[in-house]
């Protein structure tokens, strides 16, 4: 009998070792994962401030102090994103292979050897005297009260690490990753590729063409290829629009404005409203920012979309030894030496990586190819300042104020206040480059060593002065436009160059919505259901100048091929998932493109380095970039047309693809999907592309791109929407409740009536 | 007695709303008290079932019910659940 007992208890202790883990987290009602209890009075050190939660779960702010504010907001948004707010720290300070192991080693190594952290570092030091330094400290003592005393995200638990303390160097560093994902932008180097694989008949692609002023020195596409996988999608794209009240119906201009960015789970943006002494600010802001970004007070409006200037440069030097060339000088690169900790099998293996920067920058090696990195964000930068300041404005002048602070990343800013005004000005730090005294663009890779194309006034890693910049005032804008629209498209500037067309996007969003806008100026007085309807326009500009093409090939096609044709003739050019016409043109498209720059991928070069669509289609139907050299015959726009109808309509049988929304579905992963999908938003067939107004698109790497917010102000009535929800718990039932009425291209109101679930901070 | 047998099961049950420790004791305890080995393997998982049952009718009140319902994590739990008790119950080998 003892040897029984003996077993039983073992056997027992055996089972509680193993499961204790579990328990802990999964065991009925006191399982830390389950969000059974929630907190509705909380301790602030600043003073008292009332929360309340509404039926969206945005958190209305009511407060009498701003350090209480920023206090309860640091707090809040902690309870609903500290996650994400963690997860893009992590990234940008190369600290995700700790938690997430080897998989994320080799971003850890690109963005510790870029350094952000040390720019971010320095962008406080520069702050620690302004108006806002206090309130980034009191925000941080709000999400570290809610780290130390509350019960963690589920993620953290599932991933089993506690995140550290938020400090203000955190919440610009989440600026600093923002302006990363809009400019980061490697198409210098990529340029430097194509020269070399394609020569310089390639350069008809991208205009602006440079004559001999290319690089001379041969570049590592196996380095490009690494450093791409970092690189911001410059695809991404925004739209934005205001209108003076001449227009309108009420008399008052109405504004819109949605950005695109990856549409992640939760998604990117944080909406909330917050009244300081009876002052409304209402918006979205990035979790980690206690201030809002985009959206409108008491007062006025405004709203981004990314210029996409060329914003970053790279330098190539000669070496000797250790050693680099400046200006006749041998100099040591700066170097510190980095413990990287990776999570392996074996537990966590601590790695060391020489981080180093040269006078222009961030030292990047991979391959035995070396530049340095020079972008507008690696120094000290103001835009959280100019952020604050857009907060509080008054008027036009207090506006604009607040954006000559604005440095990285340059935005196309509209504006509209109560009072009648609107305004564009495309606001940031653009950088002037000479060689030898002469401006020069920035698309090339420069002679660091001959200091050629540096900026005048750029201290990277440190205190910049900014005067080799174009000056504020002459940044081209426009005050009291009727109406203005922007999409990423061209500024139209010329006195300096902001960079060249794969700087910018196609300008088809652009077109649709001058086009709109035209229209119902010359009509009517304007809605906010209008802007509505402009913001959920499908129609599709590319397929208006590209579908002429296909049909230009119709009398050399079979039977199938017509009967597939058929279905163009009498589309409207709308990208809407119920549409056949859209569906055979989506798929046509990508194998058009293919066919037609076939040169490029048998050289080793993938989609990210071919041209804009604009150039494809402005091509002369002879171009010798229709003509497939390994046939004998040459072929012509309409015979590649005819080909990739053929393989468009083998790629639709094959996969049973019967309308537009079996192939474009929405499938947001939240960024446990690979282990558990349970957590990633519903699935459903979507409208919309990367070139329509509505904007949704599948990306190569499985990524969902598109509107990360939409919002329609009228300064009577406004409206808005996130992709998904403003929480991101699981279990709230904010956690995707936007989701449905985002798809379908619905609203909710935004107003700022105060209401729902209290919780008071004091 | 009687009584002390139905204190300490509820208190042990008590427990349970705070730390699975209590999960475990209840268990243990229904061993104990059960007249048989196949009894207390019954009551123990009939306690788990009851309890776990009853945590989601709790989470319902709060509005989590269609998110646990359809958490795998939630099946899990009953499991640790079901599985605990019944491994407690079996230390009335003790007895």
């Amino acid at each position: 009998m003892r040897w029984r007992r003996f077993v039983a208890v073992l056997a027992f202790a055996i089972l509680i070792y193993l499961a204790s883990n579990y328990l802990t987290l999964l065991a009925p009602f006191s399982g830390t994962l389950w969000p059974l209890e929630e907190k509705k009075e909380i301790k602030n050190p600043y003073g008292k401030v009332e929360m309340f939660y509404d039926e969206f779960g945005v958190p209305h702010f009511v407060a009498e102090n701003e350090k209480a504010l920023a206090f309860a907001i640091g707090y809040v948004q902690a309870k609903d994103r500290l996650f994400q707010m963690d997860l893009y720290r992590r990234m940008m300070r190369g600290e995700l292979s700790e938690v997430f192991g080897e998989e994320f080693y080799e971003s850890d190594v690109f963005y510790r050897k870029m350094d952000f952290a040390r720019s971010a570092e320095i962008t406080w030091e520069s702050l620690k005297d302004s108006e806002i330094a206090e309130l980034l400290i009191a925000y941080s003592e709000g999400v570290n009260h809610f780290i130390e005393r509350e019960k963690m995200p589920m993620e953290f638990q599932l991933a089993n690490y506690k995140p550290k303390k938020w400090t203000p160097v955190d919440t610009l560093l989440i600026a600093k990753q923002i302006a990363w994902g809009l400019t980061g932008n490697f198409w210098d180097l990529k340029r430097a590729v194509i020269l070399e694989k394609l020569g310089e008949k390639a350069l008809e692609l991208y205009p602006m063409s440079l004559g001999h002023e290319h690089t001379i020195i041969r570049v590592n596409k196996s380095f490009v290829d690494w450093m791409k996988s970092f690189e911001s999608d410059s695809s991404f794209g925004s739209n934005n629009w205001v209108i003076s009240g001449n227009f309108t119906t009420t008399g008052k201009p109405m504004l819109a404005n949605d950005p695109h960015l990856l549409l992640t789970v939760p998604p990117v943006w944080y909406e909330m409203h917050i009244q300081l002494n009876g002052f409304n600010v209402r918006g979205v802001t990035f979790p980690g920012v206690g201030m809002i970004i985009i959206g409108r007070n008491d007062f006025l409006a405004w709203g981004f979309t990314n210029v996409g200037a060329d914003v970053i440069d790279f330098y190539y030097y000669v070496w000797n030894g250790s050693k680099y060339l400046y200006k006749g000088q041998w100099l040591e690169p700066e170097r510190k030496v980095e413990k990287v900790r990776v999570k392996t099998a074996r537990g966590i293996e601590e790695r060391e990586l020489v981080v180093e920067k040269t006078i222009h920058g961030a030292l990047i090696e991979r391959y035995g190819f070396r530049v340095a990195v020079a972008w507008t964000g690696l120094t000290n930068t103001s835009e959280a300042l100019a952020i604050y300041k857009f907060n509080y404005a008054r008027n036009i002048s207090d506006f604009i104020e607040g954006l000559k602070f604005f440095s990285v990343p340059a935005q196309n800013v509209v504006y509209a206040d109560i009072y009648g005004n609107t305004m564009y000005y495309p606001a940031g730090k653009y950088p002037i480059r000479l060689v030898d005294g002469k401006e020069v663009p920035g698309n090339r890779i420069f002679n660091g060593s001959a200091g050629e194309g540096e900026w005048r006034g750029f201290r990277a890693f440190g205190f910049s002065t900014w005067e080799g910049f174009i000056p504020f005032e002459e940044i081209p804008h426009v005050i009291n436009p009727d109406y203005i629209a922007t999409a990423n498209q061209e500024i139209g500037y010329k006195k300096h160059y902001l960079g060249d067309a794969m700087y910018f996007a196609d300008p088809y969003r652009g077109m649709r919505i001058n086009e709109v806008l035209e229209e119902l100026a010359a009509k009517k007085k304007i809605t906010a259901e209008d802007f509505m309807n402009l913001q959920r326009d499908t129609k599709s500009k590319v397929a208006e100048y590209f579908v002429p093409f296909i049909l230009e090939a119709y009398p050399n096609m079979d039977e199938k091929l017509r009967a597939y044709a058929e279905n163009l003739k009498n589309w409207d050019y709308r990208m809407e998932k119920d549409s056949k016409g859209a569906l055979i043109f989506a798929v046509w498209l990508e194998k058009f493109v293919n066919e037609t720059f076939d040169e490029f991928f048998a050289v080793g070069l993938d989609k990210s380095y071919l041209p804009r669509l604009y150039v494809l289609q402005n091509l002369p139907a002879n171009s010798e970039w229709f003509d497939d050299k390994r046939t004998e015959v040459v072929e012509t726009r309409s015979d590649i047309a005819l080909r990739a109808l053929n393989l468009a309509i083998q790629e639709i049988e094959k996969k049973n693809y019967k309308v537009y929304g079996d192939l474009n579905r929405l499938a947001l992963k939240h960024p446990f999907t690979k282990v558990l999908n349970y957590f990633d938003y519903p699935s459903k067939p979507m409208d919309g592309d990367e070139f329509t107004v509505f904007n949704f698109r599948r990306t190569s790497d499985g990524y969902q791109a598109g509107s990360s917010w939409r919002m329609i102000v009228t300064f009577e009535k406004d409206y808005c929407v996130i992709p998904g929800g403003n929480s991101g718990n699981f279990f709230s039932k904010n956690y995707d409740d936007q989701l449905i009425l985002w798809a379908e291209g619905k609203y909710k109101v935004c107003d700022f009536s105060v209401r729902g679930e209290r919780i008071v901070f004091g | 007695m009687y009584l002390v047998k139905v204190l300490a099961i509820v208190f042990a049950i008590a427990i349970s709303l705070f730390h699975w420790i209590g999960i475990a004791l209840t268990g243990a305890l229904i061993g104990f008290f059960a007249k048989s080995y196949r009894s207390a393997l019954l009551f123990s998982s009939l306690y788990a079932f009851a309890f776990w049952a009853f945590f989601i009718a709790y989470s319902a009140t709060l509005g989590f019910f269609n998110k646990f319902i359809g958490l795998p994590l939630t099946y899990l739990s009953l499991a640790l659940t079901v599985v605990l008790a019944i491994a407690s119950s079996v230390l009335r080998v003790l007895k």
